[in-house]
């Protein structure tokens, strides 16, 4: 999220095409894992009932979602497991609690330098 | 087939779990997975962790991937003394909280400064650069600062008067930046002064039977060419 989006639009500050391209395989294999190593073919990550796995799962996904990253595009399984968890939580609660971030690209850059820079620094360390 | 650890007692976790096991006096065997020689890479370990990492558990057909997760099942199946993981709902929490804090901060610098230190040149044949290795010891150093002032405060022990989870997981870490020389308990008497209640607290023999690997890495032979590139691209994303 923040290469492909925060860092360009927020912060302007561009991302060099081979860390992002890296980035997004990296977030290809790791959800090749989630599939083939925790969601196999179940509902749920756990089993058939949601648990705090899918929850904590399905908040990360919704920030590469929210850059236009095509997360459940091509993924089945995941497309469905996705389904699963916004019906149980209800589709209302899911949207509320997305409501930042799916409109985090339309955020206007940062007006403030120092500002820009305190966040950068902290930005950087999380990123590492 | 009773409960299989698979470990190497090179790595942090795998010594927490080891260390929890003989103290908890929990019956295992051990399924050593040589790391060094690539061990983990085999298809026979591929079966047991499709993720080709350890610690790895079996417990007859279950098998359980995870540290956090292995030490949990550990404690939970084995009636363990209360204080590796206090009933006491907030006291839990502090080592709930601890536990998730430690995995990209304080175990995070401790595997960069054994690489950067001595892994990469002495096993891996490979120099760091002076900037590089300065950095990831700064990092250790902020680390440990915040280990102090948020964590152990004044306190005996990470969560209140007597040894979690928390500090068998902590320990563990910290051991492996000593195995690279580096000097963590220095300048740092509170630091010092909890290594030492933890290690009492384990045992002195079992902490160091747990620690023999580690304490001997800076001897390691260098890797042959065909170890060195089976295990490199997993070395690298270990330690970004």
């Amino acid at each position: 999220m923040w290469q492909k989006m925060m860092f360009p639009v927020v912060l302007h500050q561009l991302v060099p095409q081979e860390t992002l391209s890296y980035t997004l395989a990296e977030l290809d294999s790791c959800l090749q894992l989630l599939e083939t190593k925790f969601l196999r073919d179940q509902a749920f990550l756990t089993g058939p009932q949601i648990s705090v796995a899918d929850l904590m799962a399905i908040t990360e996904l919704m920030h590469p979602v929210s850059t236009g990253c095509q997360v459940f595009e091509c993924r089945p399984k995941l497309d469905a497991w996705r389904r699963h968890v916004e019906a149980v939580v209800r589709e209302d609660l899911f949207q509320e609690a997305h409501t930042v971030v799916l409109k985090a690209k339309d955020m206007p850059p940062l007006p403030a330098p120092t500002l820009k820079e305190k966040l950068l620094h902290s930005v950087w360390i999380l990123l590492q | 087939m009773g409960l299989e650890l698979y470990l190497d007692l090179l790595s942090q976790p795998c010594r927490a779990i080891y260390i929890f096991a003989k103290k908890n006096g929990i019956p295992f065997q051990l399924r050593t997975v040589d790391l060094l020689k690539g061990q983990h890479l085999s298809d026979a370990f591929v079966q047991v962790n499709p993720l080709k990492k350890v610690p790895a558990l079996k417990d007859g057909d279950f098998t359980l991937t995870e540290s956090v997760a292995i030490l949990l099942y550990l404690t939970r199946k084995y009636k363990v003394p209360d204080y590796w993981y206090p009933q006491d709902l907030q006291a839990r929490a502090r080592v709930d909280e601890y536990l998730a804090w430690q995995h990209t901060a304080l175990r995070r610098n401790c595997l960069r400064a054994l690489w950067h230190k001595v892994m990469f040149p002495v096993f891996l044949g490979e120099q760091v650069s002076s900037e590089l290795l300065a950095a990831t010891l700064a990092e250790l150093d902020d680390t440990l600062q915040v280990f102090e002032d948020k964590f152990l405060q004044n306190k005996a022990f990470l969560i209140g008067s007597q040894i979690s989870l928390a500090d068998l997981v902590a320990i563990t870490e910290l051991m492996h930046p000593i195995g690279a020389g580096c000097q963590v308990f220095e300048g740092r008497p509170k630091l010092a002064a909890w290594h030492r209640q933890v290690e009492a607290a384990v045992g002195e023999n079992l902490f160091q039977e747990a620690h023999e690997i580690i304490l001997k890495v800076k001897d390691s032979p260098p890797a042959d060419p065909t170890i060195k590139q089976k295990v490199m691209p997993g070395v690298l994303a270990m330690i970004r």
